[in-house]
């Protein structure tokens, strides 16, 4: 559905399966020590995300096997179509808010991977230029930010969230690029929002 | 004097032969049971599709496939997935007129699956509509206009912007639903 070529939309799912496989493995540490050590407001909010997540992609994953048309259209499935139907768009759209929070906790560590954090911080050596770099980078983000608040209520996202929506609206007028813009700029919002409150937790720990 | 009569009868020519334009408004919908408005003995599409021929003055055609679908809607919700994914030709039944004969067609249907149901496309592929005027039609829960590349492609027809209409809003709140068909029609 919504997809110029049908089968893509299972090709892709089937990849980020994969990739999210993989993440999870990689990060298998983590889920052994939830149950150890202590936990403060910081860790609980991390631990309730990731987990948020993990009910999200194990929902969105047995949907999305349900609901095939290809790619596992070998399995035969012909019943539970309604409930994975409406289970694939709760799923997903759940998943996208967790993850841009998951990502927003995980902001230093991905930027210090891209080298985005050096960037920022050595720029051209200068301290001056350097601080002209955090300023304006602050006020993308900041605009960003803005633009993703007016896309979620544009898009209607709440509505999906909450199953106002029941059946999903591929909006043509906006089309496929305006699509991506609005999606990555809602993440970026999610993101920063959940830095502005996990540096207050911190700040309040702290203090 | 001759001029002015000569004058009154094109202009009569000319009106008697739009009236004569052809008309057809051919639909797909379903009764029983369906999303957000319970057990209806009226289909959704089947409302609109009435408006529209009302206000046009065309024919109306009940697209229906020999065997019913299952009256609930999360029975049928499952045979409309495997037909769209076995891209199905369910047999329709007889149609008692050619919609070749026809200088518009409105073409109406419920969107399942973000597309036509497939009897639609046994219908569309029985008859050469290329290059004919089609004005497409939908009811649905909230995807909006669907469906409608795969209707341009099935039948090569020159597709004109189409309505789309909420199934309930049809359904329970009539002259809503008129006016939306009034504004589009022309
Ligand atoms: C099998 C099935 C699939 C449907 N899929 C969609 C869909 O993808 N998007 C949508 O907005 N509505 C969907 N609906 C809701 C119908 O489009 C809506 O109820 C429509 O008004 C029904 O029209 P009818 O009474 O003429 O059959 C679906 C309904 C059924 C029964």
């Amino acid at each position: 559905m919504f997809f110029p070529w049908a089968p893509a939309h299972e090709i892709i799912g089937v990849l980020l399966i994969v990739v999210w496989a993989v993440h999870v493995y990689a990060n298998r540490r983590w889920f052994k020590a939830i149950f150890c050590g202590r936990y403060n407001p910081y860790r609980i909010v991390q631990t309730v995300v990731n987990c948020v997540m993990l009910v999200c992609a194990l929902f969105l994953a047995i949907s999305g096997v349900m609901l095939s048309n290809h790619v596992f259209a070998f399995l035969g499935i012909e019943s539970g179509a309604s409930f994975a139907r409406t289970a694939h768009l709760l799923a997903s759209h759940w998943y996208f808010v967790f993850i841009a929070l998951h990502i927003g906790l995980h902001v230093n560590v991905i930027f210090s991977r891209l080298g985005i954090a050096r960037f920022i911080a050595g720029a051209s050596g200068a301290a001056s230029s350097s601080r002209g770099v955090v300023v304006v980078s602050r006020i993308a983000v900041a605009l960003a930010s803005a633009y993703g608040v007016y896309a979620f209520i544009e898009r209607g996202l709440w509505k999906y969230l909450t199953l106002q929506q029941p059946f999903f609206f591929m909006d043509m007028e906006r089309g496929y690029v305006l699509f991506f813009v609005d999606y990555i700029a809602m993440i970026v919002a999610f993101a920063v929002a959940i830095i502005f409150i996990s540096s207050l937790i911190r700040l309040r720990q702290r203090g | 004097m001759k001029k002015l009569i000569l004058i009154l009868l094109t202009v009569l020519m000319g009106v008697s032969m739009a009236a004569e334009k052809k008309i057809l408004v051919a639909y797909y919908s379903r009764v029983d049971e369906n999303y957000g408005v319970g057990e209806i003995t009226k289909g959704n599409t089947e409302i609109v599709a009435e408006m529209i021929a009302k206000k046009t003055g065309g024919t109306l055609l009940h697209v229906e496939p020999a065997k019913e679908y299952p009256k609930k809607y999360d029975d049928c919700i499952n045979v409309a997935k495997k037909e769209l994914a076995q891209d199905a030709r369910p047999a329709i039944k007889p149609v008692n007129m050619n919609p070749e004969e026809f200088d518009e067609i409105y073409i109406g249907y419920p969107v399942w699956w973000g597309e036509m149901p497939m009897p639609m496309f046994t219908f569309l592929e029985k008859y050469n509509l290329k290059g004919k005027t089609i004005h497409p039609f939908v009811t649905h829960e909230g995807s909006g206009l669907s469906g409608v590349q795969r209707l341009k492609k099935v039948t090569g027809a020159n597709v004109t912007a189409g309505l789309a209409i909420y199934g309930h809003v049809a359904q329970n709140e009539r002259e809503k639903a008129q006016k939306e068909v009034d504004k589009w029609v022309k």
